[in-house]
């Protein structure tokens, strides 16, 4: 029944953010040349199949959590990350489509260097950095602070006073961070790969497609920094989520220190609010593939 | 902006360090500014990547650009017209409504060799 719940809430978000979507941002008629068309449209199928993928992928690895529990939910761990590089690095190997250029066709390039630091979103560029520096600094907190469970493995809390110890698992200890950090490590290559590839792509040659070819370079990598921060935000949710419900677990009333309870709160709460976020982010990247090729502009402020 | 016409008499490596120099000459590309890489060009000009290279390095003997591994292909310092002579230019093309490129060069060259 709660498994059915948090589905519910999670296809709310998904509602709420396409319809806040549709109300802030209007569809300009798209103007683009006829030789541009199939090449927009090609990008935009891209980043959809990639952002699917990542679904199915992130769904498979919920479906191996849950189905397999002698795996002691070490796939929820890594798998919103390996989901997220899987789509990325589904998207890098699609090999994107070219402009048809006639041999004795006049191309045109321009003589600025591209690189994948400059063509992404300097927003979204934050948001990951920031995120992957939540993500570090939670694994390293949560690990140092891990007690091991009665096999040895590092995935449990635990608080003692004079008479009484306590001991709550599952808590996100080395046992599921060192997975998680290595799903960092694969999901940071993959988006640089995914980057660095659009980057790569050959500008279209005519001079009067120079603005679709910004158009569709700026959304397509605004796609690949959704998607990983979509992925980072759940995997961070997840942790800190799991490591709050744990810590709150393992207090003793009037034993523990008050500030184990106040980072316990602090951590159930972030947890919550990111696994809205990774929602919310996934959204996006889905709504802002779905509309590469196409101008958006926010509505005009309201005449007071 | 630079153009690459297949059909042109110049070959294209030629198109390209030609167009390049007028650039950096003109100061339309200033000092340090970093060219873009010669597989980014080829790529959007649909050449060879020796045809850039090959641009790049007639270039880098003029002493237009320098080439270093971790800083690219970079604008020299030091090779802009004076802003006279830019002046000038501007002034000529102005004056030279209805005239052809060849035909404002001709007038160019016919002065300069007169003077």
């Amino acid at each position: 029944m709660a498994g059915f719940a948090i589905v519910v809430y999670a296809f709310a978000v998904v509602l709420v953010v396409m319809v806040v979507w549709s109300i802030t941002h209007r569809r300009r008629p798209a103007q683009l040349s006829a030789r541009a068309v199939p090449v927009i449209a090609a990008a935009r199928r891209r980043a959809l199949i990639a952002v699917g993928f990542a679904f199915v992928v992130f769904l498979a690895g919920a479906v191996a959590g849950v189905t397999f529990p002698s795996l002691l939910g070490m796939p929820f761990a890594a798998m919103p990350l390996v989901a997220g590089a899987s789509g990325l690095l589904l998207y890098a190997a699609t090999p994107p489509r070219d402009v048809s250029v006639a041999a004795e066709q006049v191309r045109t390039a321009g003589l600025t260097r591209r690189s994948w630091l400059t063509t992404a979103p300097a927003g979204w560029m934050h948001v990951c950095l920031e995120v992957v520096l939540v993500f570090v600094a939670l694994v390293i907190f949560c690990g140092v602070t891990a007690q091991a469970d009665d096999h040895g493995r590092s995935r449990a809390i635990g608080f003692a006073d004079d008479e009484y110890a306590t001991l709550a698992s599952p808590y996100p200890g080395w046992f599921y961070g060192i997975p998680a950090l290595a799903g960092l490590a694969l999901l940071v290559v993959s988006t640089i790969i995914a980057l660095r590839r659009i980057v790569a792509t050959a500008a279209f040659p005519h001079p009067d497609d120079h603005d679709a070819d910004a158009q569709w370079r700026r959304a397509s990598t605004a796609v690949v920094l959704k998607l990983a921060s979509g992925a980072l935000l759940f995997s961070v949710g997840g942790i800190a989520m799991t490591a709050g419900f744990a810590m709150r677990n393992a207090l003793i009333e009037g034993a523990t220190p008050v500030v184990w309870g106040v980072i316990a709160d602090i951590l159930s709460i972030m947890g919550v609010l990111f696994l809205v976020l990774s929602i919310v982010s996934v959204t996006l990247a889905a709504l802002t593939a779905f509309t590469i090729g196409e101008r958006l502009a926010r509505l005009p402020e309201p005449v007071r | 902006m630079i153009t690459v016409d297949p059909s042109g008499a110049l070959a294209p490596f030629e198109q390209i360090r030609s167009q390049l120099a007028d650039g950096i000459r003109s100061g339309e590309l200033e000092n340090g500014h970093r060219l873009p890489s010669i597989r980014q060009l080829a790529g959007d000009l649909r050449v060879a990547a020796g045809t850039v290279a090959k641009a790049y390095a007639l270039l880098e003997e003029e002493g237009l650009v320098e080439t270093s591994r971790a800083r690219g292909t970079r604008v020299s310092a030091g090779h802009a017209h004076p802003d006279a002579v830019r002046d000038a230019a501007r002034a000529f093309v102005a004056a030279s409504a209805g005239l052809s490129l060849d035909e404002a060069l001709g007038a160019v060259r016919a002065a300069w060799h007169a003077g």
